[in-house]
């Protein structure tokens, strides 16, 4: 009796496991080809993230491409880092949206990869973007173009 | 008497009773007073061209027979003149000649033998065209043979044995010279026997005039009340004398000639015993000139004025056929003297001197001998040679002795005018007696010092003045002499100075300072004799000196030693310096600020000083060597004595360099040596000031010396307390400290690293104290360039780990300084790595949940604050940590994992692990780190906030699981500040394809390239 109530119970465990196994690791957001490649070119320009004084500015010096990617900076205001002084960064676009690593000195390479990327821009005009951050929560961020773009 | 005699008697008496007669007669009608007046006149016409009067003449035979007496009276010569005084040349109310009477009759010779002139009064001119009125007498037309003629047959007619002038006054006005003379009632008796045309003879003279007046462009004088009373006169031809029995003017008054117009007064001026003779070529000179009880007065009160109150001149000549000798004294009573208007420089002093003196015949070999001369209370001896016989060099011998006095005597000699500048101060010293002697020559224009040799001294002084300011003095010894040096070029000056003490105290200072004894040396080239640029060495040593000031410092430096060259000639225009300095040690106090004390210190300086120069270097071109030993210093602010066991240290204007410095601080010991290069250049712009330094030591304790560094420029807050205020109010309502708040709440100096140095410095410790941890040969490479501080590949070993450390420091603007590193720990135990860095742990909390040995690779960088705190946005970190056989420790929350997903016999070991993780934008990523586990592996990642509560969000994806055989996963959420209330919720398996490549998506490869990416650019800057 003990063992058949310890079979039933890793069967049910089992069963539960099986349900409880998901894919969710495979969903991911997807952007379609051609979204990537308006938004690659839309996105090049400063923004300012709204509600603060941090500043992102995407260079169009590469295609935006994994293969050929283009670079950047940003930069926080509140804390007395002007234009130049920021954290730049190696930027592409692919198919699960905006990847952002960071350049740092002390390896010599682009070796910091953003925390919240990839972003998944949901929309780009001329004077806003918005894109969700890959957190966990899914947090919508908002940008307003402030720079011409490059 | 018998007839016939009687009878020729009587015959004989008529006969010269008639001749008498006769000559009477003839005598009276050839001799009378018209016949004669008319014979004078006729002979004046012919022999003076102007108008002459003749009053009438007299013939005396009888009255001083055989000389017979000519009277002229009222003669007066008159000869108009423009511009003269008066047209009268002479005027004489009575004139005597004295004729010798058998002159006539045996040579048939009119001579004159005598002379009186009454009331005459004489009025001679020249005119501006050198024409004069007295120029009076007929010339033939063979001038000069009539002149020396005439003059020849005029001495011949003089045989003057008595000369009588009585009331003579004349005036002499000689345009050509602007001269002026005058001579005002004139008396003079002259007897002579002396013969005029050999001028041989004596003479008697008395004397006496109201007035002698002389003037011309220069000179003035004027003699009031002469009289000279039996004075006798004779030379013959060879020897002369003159005797002055009494020579006195009452009043005097005359101007004396020369570059600078002087006055001199005199009263009562008495020659008493004046005995003149000059006998086989050599004089002889007895008799003292006094003025006493007179007064003299000469110069001028606006260039040099001297009185007097009576002057005695002894002045006796004797003389030899080699030498003439006097044995002189002069006394001056109430000697005032001044140079100018605005004070005396000797004041109402005696003057006494006494001498004795010899000249050889030709005057060109002079000696002072036994020279005393006493002014006031100070008596100078001495002698006193001068050569010229050789005609081409003159040379001079002086020994002069300065009798030792005391200073309140000399003090009292000062005038009265002067005085005032020793108002207020008390001086008293005894003065030593001061010996001068000099040999030296002139050849031309050229002066040479032979030799010379100034000794004086002074001891017992005291000083006080009314600014409290007191000096003592036992004793100082100065001593000169010439030649010296090792050519014999040279001035040597010793000075010995013992017991000086000064003191000064009053409301405001405190002072105090002793100089036991001092010794200065000194040797100066000859060439400043010549004007030439000055050549100087030299010496000082003292066995202490010491300062006390304010009760709040105090120096104290015992023996002293040192040496200067100073030479103003070798180089043109510049001053060349090379000095040394020793002390055996020094100490000094100064308040709570600073108390020190070294040994032996050493300083050898040479400069080349050229004004020219802009730069301040380049002005000194110094060079230096410095070298200290036993330097003990206890400095405010440094809780540590700051030791310099020895210095040694070299630099001039284009490099430094330190052979040996060694400094102990607290625990620490630095040794540095090296070389720093480029000064001159650096501080003109034109280079970059490099550097090659080496450090070196036994024992360095990080944190006292981070302790004594930090706060190093950072003013205190209460200095900024009212915008500090300001800001606290917006600091509240934000979780972190606003830019404004870093930059204004503390005014920050941070460490700015120099744009335009370069310097290196190799580091070689062997031991590094830290935190609790041992760092053992601790060795790098800490370079300074272009505004970067790289600390490269700096390599230590502890009891942990063998560690790697490259770090970077800019600053690129103040408030806005950046770093960065790069640090390798291998072979690392995980709980000596947290230890080790604490903030690991911040990072990656979970991994003190583990145990074991680990390989730990971290690279990070962040922009600065000016207070060195993070700018979070900027922080930015990737690591990368494997391990092996590690064990997780048997916690409460790995309980609780158990617990969900394990049985109980699960144990803690853990095959493997490799853990990537990254820090952007105030978050750090832990990438899946697979975790193999006996039968179990489980993929751990997530993500935390590090600043804030730090929140997190954790999965763990098991993907092998014996117990169920599939995935399974489990998400672990909180926040680091309320570790309590951890919530753990079973999930999905988020990475269960992970390391499935045909079923990973493009975010899970994504993620694993950038595992790799993390990993590779990590183990690449391992050396």
């Amino acid at each position: 009796m003990k063992k058949l109530l310890r079979m039933m119970a890793c069967l049910i465990m089992a069963t539960t496991m099986f349900s409880l196994t998901s894919c969710a690791g495979d969903d991911e957001e997807i952007m379609q080809e051609d979204d990537i490649k308006v938004a690659a070119e839309q996105i090049v320009g400063t923004w300012q993230l709204n509600g603060t004084r941090e500043f992102w500015r995407f260079d169009a010096d590469g295609k935006g491409s994994k293969v050929s990617p283009s670079h950047g900076e940003n930069w926080d205001k509140d804390e007395d880092i002007n234009e130049g002084e920021g954290n730049r960064f190696e930027w592409y676009l692919q198919s699960n949206g905006l990847m952002v690593t960071y350049f740092m000195e002390s390896t010599g390479a682009y070796s910091d990869p953003e925390p919240d990327a990839p972003f998944i821009i949901n929309s780009i005009t001329d004077k806003a973007m918005t894109w969700t951050t890959n957190n966990g929560k899914g947090t919508t961020q908002k940008f307003t173009r402030v720079g011409q773009n490059r | 008497m018998n007839k016939p005699l009687k009878i020729t008697l009587i015959s004989l008496g008529s006969l010269v009773g008639v001749l008498v007669a006769a000559f009477v007669v003839v005598f009276n009608v050839v001799f009378s007073q018209e016949r004669l007046t008319s014979i004078v006149r006729q002979f004046a016409g012919d022999y003076v061209t102007c108008q002459t009067e003749v009053g009438s003449v007299d013939l005396s035979l009888f009255g001083n027979f055989p000389k017979v007496s000519l009277r002229l009276n009222d003669v007066s010569i008159v000869n108009p003149m423009d511009n003269a005084p008066s047209d009268t040349v002479l005027s004489v109310k009575a004139l005597f000649a004295e004729l010798d009477v058998m002159d006539y009759l045996r040579e048939e010779k009119v001579t004159v033998t005598g002379f009186t002139l009454r009331n005459a009064q004489a009025n001679l001119y020249i005119s501006a065209d050198s024409v004069a009125n007295f120029d009076i007498f007929a010339i033939e037309s063979d001038t000069t043979a009539v002149a020396d003629t005439t003059s020849t047959d005029i001495l011949d007619q003089l045989s003057l044995h008595n000369i009588t002038v009585e009331g003579l006054s004349g005036t002499f006005l000689d345009m050509t010279s602007q001269m002026d003379a005058r001579l005002l009632n004139a008396h003079l008796t002259l007897n002579t026997d002396a013969s005029l045309q050999e001028l041989t003879g004596g003479a008697d003279i008395d004397l006496k005039a109201d007035e002698i007046y002389y003037s011309d462009s220069l000179n003035f004088g004027q003699i009031l009340d002469l009289e000279l009373r039996d004075a006798r006169l004779m030379y013959d031809g060879k020897n002369a004398s003159v005797k002055v029995p009494r020579l006195r003017i009452a009043d005097q008054e005359y101007l004396l000639s020369g570059d600078i117009a002087l006055s001199a007064h005199v009263w009562n001026m008495n020659l008493d015993g004046i005995d003149l003779a000059w006998q086989d070529e050599r004089p002889t000179l007895t008799g003292v000139t006094s003025m006493d009880s007179a007064q003299v007065t000469m110069g001028d009160e606006n260039l040099m004025y001297v009185t007097t109150d009576a002057v005695m001149i002894d002045l006796p000549v004797t003389s030899t056929a080699e030498r003439w000798t006097t044995d002189g004294k002069t006394t001056i009573k109430n000697l005032m003297f001044a140079m100018d208007p605005d004070g005396t420089m000797v004041d109402h002093l005696d003057l006494d001197t006494r001498f004795k003196a010899s000249t050889n015949a030709q005057f060109n070999d002079f000696t002072v001998t036994d020279m005393s001369t006493t002014l006031g209370s100070q008596t100078v001896q001495g002698n006193v040679h001068v050569d010229m016989t050789d005609t081409t060099v003159l040379k001079a011998d002086v020994d002069v002795l300065v009798k030792a006095t005391s200073l309140n005597e000399l003090l009292a000699m000062i005038p009265a005018a002067y005085a005032d500048a020793l108002k207020g101060m008390t001086v008293n010293a005894k003065l030593d007696d001061s010996r001068i002697t000099a040999v030296c020559e002139v050849r031309g224009d050229q002066f040479k010092l032979q030799k010379t040799s100034i000794k004086t001294g002074v001891h017992s002084l005291d000083y006080a003045d009314d600014a409290a300011l007191a000096a003592d003095l036992d004793n100082v010894t100065l001593a000169i002499s010439y030649p010296a040096g090792s050519r014999g070029r040279q001035f040597e000056i010793r000075s010995n100075i013992e017991g000086l003490t000064v003191k000064q105290h009053d409301d405001s200072t405190n002072l105090n300072a002793a100089i036991p004894d001092l010794k200065l040396t000194a040797l100066i080239m000859d060439d400043i004799i010549d004007g030439k640029d000055p050549r100087l060495n030299a010496k000082f040593s003292g066995s202490a000196i010491t300062v006390d000031m304010d009760d709040t410092i105090s120096v104290k430096i015992t023996g002293a030693n040192g040496e200067a060259d100073i030479d103003l000639k070798s180089v043109k225009n510049c001053i060349k310096i090379a000095t040394k300095a020793s002390l055996e040690s020094l100490s000094a106090h100064v308040g709570n600020t600073l108390d020190g004390s070294t040994g032996a210190l050493a300083l050898d300086l040479k400069a080349l000083y050229d004004e020219k120069q802009a730069e301040i270097l380049d002005q000194l071109s110094p060079e230096v060597v410095f070298t200290l030993a036993d330097g003990k210093f206890d400095v405010d602010g440094i809780p540590y004595p700051v030791l310099l066991p020895s210095v040694d240290a070299s630099f001039d204007k284009n490099q430094a360099r330190l052979n040996r410095c060694q400094l102990n601080l607290g625990n620490s010991d630095l040794g540095l040596d090296g070389v720093i290069t480029n000064i001159s250049s650096w501080m003109k712009e034109q280079a970059m000031l490099e550097g090659q330094l080496n450090l070196k030591s036994q024992r360095v304790d990080a944190d006292q010396l981070m302790d004594l560094a930090s706060g190093f420029g950072v003013e205190e807050e209460a200095a900024e307390e009212g915008s500090a205020t300001a800001s606290s109010a917006a600091a509240s309502a934000s979780a972190e400290p606003t830019v404004e708040q870093k930059s204004d709440t503390v005014a920050n100096d941070p460490f700015m690293v120099p744009k335009d140095v370069n310097f290196v410095v190799n580091t070689n410790v062997k031991a590094v104290t830290t935190n609790g941890n041992t760092f053992d040969n601790v060795g790098g490479q800490l370079t300074c360039r272009d505004g970067v501080l790289v600390l490269e590949e700096m390599g230590f070993t502890s009891k942990a780990a063998r560690m790697q450390l490259t770090a970077l420091y800019r600053s690129p603007r103040r408030n806005n300084l950046f770093a960065s590193w790069n640090f390798h720990l291998l072979d690392i135990d995980i709980a000596e790595m947290i230890r080790l860095v604490p903030d690991i742990d911040t990072i990656v909390p979970m991994l003190s949940a583990f145990q074991g040995k680990a390989e730990f690779h971290l690279a990070g960088e962040t922009s600065l604050f000016s207070d060195y705190s993070p700018k979070m946005s900027s922080l930015k970190a990737v690591a990368s940590i494997e391990g092996k056989d590690l064990t997780v420790l048997d916690s409460e929350t790995f309980q609780t994992i158990k617990k969900y997903l394990f049985k109980d016999c699960t144990t803690n070991k853990i095959d493997t692990m490799s853990v990537e993780l990254a820090v952007a934008r105030r978050k750090m990523t832990l990438y899946p780190m697979l975790i193999g586990w006996d039968k179990y592996e489980a993929i751990i990642a997530g993500t935390h906030t590090i600043t804030g509560a730090m929140p997190f969000n954790y999965n763990i994806s098991i993907t092998k699981c014996p117990l169920v055989g599939g995935h399974l996963g489990l998400d672990i959420t909180g926040n680091i500040d309320d570790i309590d209330n951890i919530s753990f919720k079973v999930g999905g398996c988020k990475y269960a394809n992970l390391y499935r490549p045909e079923k990973r998506n493009v975010t899970q490869e994504q993620t694993l390239e950038l595992k790799d990416l993390i990993s590779t650019s990590l183990k690449r800057t391992v050396k």
